[in-house]
């Protein structure tokens, strides 16, 4: 029986960076969906119901962390593992995006080894 | 009557010569037994005695092929531990050998994974030159090459602070074409040869700051970190502005460099080819 593959969604504003994540997850075989902005990525993680969530901060329409809160809210996607993937990776914004039931933070430019060692865990494969 | 007396003196004397030889042989036979029981007991001693020293042959007997046992044993015992001592000694060159073996393989293990990490890092450099071409390849429309370069600034580089600055038309004045992070009041045009930017379009020569000495900035270039030039068939387009990187990048890396390379080279073109598309597309299309 083959073993279902894990399935990682990208939400980011940034082509760049949505291309960039998913050539690093080409390497852990992963099912991937993209969601552009924080209000696509929460329609697409009720939908999609991914095992892990790489999540951008400053997007249109709804950013990373009123995503990251809606997201907490709902039964459905509450226990969902979510890395904020941000080039604002200062205090502040740590706080603030643990505060809002992140999970853990990769700054940009993205390191891919770290990344991928970050999602390989969250996902145990 | 005379040789009466004389015959009863004779007996008489007889009579007491054989009482005295009879007393003179019952003492000597008296004598005798006691001598013979002082044999007797003698013997017995001797007996015993001769019974102590057999016994105490066989015991030396026993001792001697004790002895010789022991001797043997320990003989063996010595062969024996000549042989550990031997065995011994292998095992510990065995020991140090496969020491030296793992501390080979260790190191072995240690280089794999450093050129493991290597590769990696070359993985990712080239995947961020792939993804900065494919962006920079994927449009003509000016607004997104101008959002394309902003994202692999961002991104790929580490700055929130760039500009897209074109060579105006009379060619003394630079225009700010595109930008992330910046004033647009006070960097919307800059003299084409003042400072640092106006010698890289002057030169032609990317500019990485903290390499050159003795540089001289002009009002606006205090924070310049990077500038690329944009050159199409030698001549001068404009060039892109790093300013301030992010605050957990602290310094240009080599990828940034090699990045620097692929956007003076594929920029520039891009660049032109908006232009062109601009001026031109509708035309072309229809064609």
């Amino acid at each position: 029986m083959a073993i279902p593959r894990k399935k990682v969604l990208l939400v980011d504003d940034s082509r760049t960076s949505i291309f960039m994540e998913e050539m690093i997850l080409k390497k852990g075989s992963y099912d991937i969906v993209v969601a552009a902005d924080g209000q696509e990525g929460v329609e697409k993680a009720l939908a999609e119901r991914p095992d892990l969530i790489l999540m951008d901060m400053v997007m249109p329409r709804m950013n990373g962390l009123d995503a990251v809160r809606e997201l907490r809210a709902r039964a459905e996607t509450k226990d969902i593992p979510i890395i904020m993937v941000t080039t604002r990776g200062e205090g502040d914004n740590v706080e603030k995006g643990y505060e809002s039931g992140v999970n853990d933070f990769v700054t940009k430019p993205i390191d891919g080894v770290l990344l991928l060692a970050k999602v390989r865990d969250y996902l145990g494969a | 009557m005379k040789r009466g007396r004389d015959q009863a003196d004779y007996v008489q004397k007889v009579r007491g010569d054989s009482q005295r030889l009879t007393q003179s042989l019952l003492d000597e036979n008296e004598r005798l037994r006691a001598r013979l029981a002082g044999l007797r007991t003698e013997n017995a001693a001797l007996a015993e005695k001769a019974r102590s020293i057999d016994a105490l042959v066989a015991a030396n007997e026993t001792l001697r092929a004790g002895e010789a046992t022991l001797r043997a044993e320990r003989l063996r015992f010595e062969e024996a531990v000549v042989q550990l001592r031997e065995e011994l000694a292998a095992a510990g060159r065995r020991y140090a050998a496969l020491e030296q073996r793992l501390t080979e393989a260790e190191e072995e293990s240690h280089r794999f994974s450093q050129d493991y990490l290597h590769v990696e890092q070359q993985n990712q450099n080239l995947a961020n030159l792939y993804v900065a071409s494919y962006r920079l390849n994927g449009t003509v429309d000016r607004g997104e090459l101008m959002l394309a370069l902003q994202e692999i600034v961002s991104n790929l580089i580490g700055s929130e602070e760039m500009g897209v600055f074109e060579v105006s038309e009379n060619g003394r004045t630079l225009s700010l074409a595109g930008s992330l992070g910046l004033d647009p009041e006070r960097y919307g045009e800059l003299a084409a040869d003042r400072g640092l930017i106006g010698e890289v379009l002057r030169s032609g020569q990317t500019y990485v700051g903290g390499i050159e000495t003795g540089e001289v900035r002009s009002e606006g270039e205090e924070n310049l970190t990077a500038c690329i030039p944009l050159f199409v068939e030698e001549r001068p387009l404009g060039v892109i502005a790093i300013f301030r990187l992010l605050s957990h990048k602290p310094q240009i890396e080599d990828i940034d460099r090699e990045l620097f390379e692929l956007l003076a080279a594929q920029a520039s073109v891009a660049l032109y080819c908006t232009r062109l598309h601009a001026l031109h597309g509708a035309e072309v299309l229809r064609a």
